[in-house]
């Protein structure tokens, strides 16, 4: 599985690592998200999942 | 001579008055039957505007800044930023369109990052709201509004700018401003004119004099690559205070309210901490302290069948968006765990409220706080009063409450200029 944040939609809501702090990582400068790996371990799939379903911006892309 | 060509009618037109007493009865009504009746609408009321009511419409047009804008226009003296119009100073950056726009947000973002939010912000919150309680644990009654909802926010948001935290009270009452109705605001504006006459000559004593506070940070930034100007660091404080004070105050009122009627969802929270996160984005939906943006169109633009021109009002109901059933299952059922919980409460798109990580950690640090020292808390129902207006935000005037007194933990005043 891949993780994906598409920078220009993100805006920086930080619901992505209240549901996955291992994936995803906030700037210190302005709260946007990022990724801690682009190929998700499969033991973090589910809250991977989770936490693109929660993004209020919907920035966050998901494969496989 | 030819007659001009009639301008094309606002249609469909509804009776929609969110500021009506009507509507203040329960605006999940309200917006339910305009949702499913006329999802787009134009309403004459406040000088006419267009209010839309499905989730997914609110949130295109929130994120499509060029077509509905947030702009105040050059010289105006009303907040454009809700309906209806309110004579007040301008909020930088809320009411600015990119490019403009980020040359300010970027000098908030670092200051209300979730990573300064946790180091500096939380220790304040903390400080304020032990300090506010230690003021009326040992009574067993007071006012949840007066006491702890109100001046929490209130004084956090002036210690942390820089601002006199003696006034707190005076800024609260000027605020009063927004939610009063529009026949009744006179008193009221004088009152915002006097803290805005305050606020301003602080920034001008940073602006001479910096110190470690927010204000002489804001002071002593760079715009474009020139110094800013005292007029818009008092716009960008006027922003701050305005989205920090009733923003919080309301929230929490709505949700110790429905709180003390619902015993077994209190000690849940009390019981399972890990429950708290996940009850504050419910509550956030449910009880959205800004129940509405407003933006003006650029250009003519259609949205759900409806012709929009340009010039013409838009109001963004957030409160209408997080009660949509084809984004929320059961809308109206508060579900404490509900996920996903993609609420509009901050807004969406480039907007996104800046305060918003404060926001969470001051409604989980009061909320926390108040169920641990004054856990069998219980509103007098009766003798609570609403808010005059609901349709800018939802909310309570007075909550007066009892619960068993317990002892004062000694906190210092959180900043200087409060009695210890």
């Amino acid at each position: 599985m891949k993780i994906l944040v598409l920078s220009e939609r993100c805006q920086g809501h930080t619901v992505c690592n209240m549901n996955a702090p291992e994936l995803f990582v906030l700037s210190e400068e302005d709260g946007h998200a990022s990724t801690t790996c682009e190929d998700v371990p499969p033991h973090l799939e589910e809250k991977a999942r989770r936490a693109a379903l929660a993004c209020p911006e919907q920035a966050i892309v998901v494969e496989g | 001579m030819k007659e001009r060509t009639a301008v094309p009618p606002h249609q469909p037109e509804v009776d929609f008055d969110h500021m009506s007493p009507q509507f203040g009865r329960d605006p999940a009504a309200a917006f339910r039957e305009l949702r499913e009746g006329c999802p787009v609408a134009w309403t004459p009321h406040h000088g006419g505007f267009w209010v839309l009511t499905r989730y997914e419409d609110i949130a295109a047009a929130a994120r499509d800044d060029a077509t509905f804008s947030s702009a105040r226009p050059p010289g105006g003296k009303f907040n454009v930023i809700a309906i209806p119009y309110t004579e007040s100073g301008r909020n930088v950056p809320i009411e600015m369109d990119p490019p403009e726009y980020f040359a300010f947000r970027r000098i908030l973002n670092p200051i209300l990052s979730p990573a300064t939010v946790n180091e500096v912000v939380v220790p304040m919150l903390e400080a304020t709201t032990h300090w506010c309680i230690d003021q009326i644990i040992e009574r067993g009654s007071a006012d949840l509004v007066d006491d702890v909802t109100a001046p929490v926010p209130a004084i956090f948001t002036m210690g942390w700018l820089g601002l006199p935290v003696d006034e707190w009270q005076a800024f609260v009452v000027a605020k009063r401003l927004f939610v009063l109705p529009v026949d009744q605001r006179e008193e009221a504006l004088a009152d915002l004119h006097a803290v805005e006459w305050l606020w301003r000559e602080v920034v001008e004593a940073r602006a001479a004099h910096p110190c470690g506070d927010i204000i002489s940070y804001l002071a002593t930034q760079e715009v474009d690559g020139r110094p800013i100007t005292t007029d818009e660091v008092v716009d960008m404080v006027t922003l701050l205070i305005h989205g920090g004070f009733g923003t919080s105050n309301h929230l929490m009122g709505q949700t110790f309210m429905y709180l003390s009627g619902n015993r077994e969802l209190r000690s849940r929270l009390r019981a399972e901490p890990e429950l708290i996160a996940p009850a504050t984005e419910e509550f956030l939906r449910y009880f959205p302290p800004n129940t509405h943006l407003a933006r003006t169109v650029t250009h003519d633009v259609e949205v759900g069948g409806c012709p929009m021109q340009a010039g013409d009002r838009v109001m963004l109901p957030w409160y209408s968006a997080n009660r949509d059933p084809d984004a929320f299952p059961d809308p109206d059922e508060f579900i404490v765990d509900r996920f996903p919980n993609r609420h509009t409460a901050f807004g969406l798109g480039i907007h996104r409220c800046v305060g918003s990580n404060v926001a969470r950690q001051l409604f989980r640090v009061v909320l926390t706080t108040v169920l641990e020292r004054m856990p069998d808390y219980e509103i007098d129902e009766g003798r609570a009063i609403e808010m005059p207006t609901q349709g800018v935000s939802t909310g309570w005037a007075k909550l007066p409450v009892t619960f068993t007194p317990g002892p004062r933990i000694g906190a210092p005043p959180p900043f200087p200029g409060l009695a210890s």
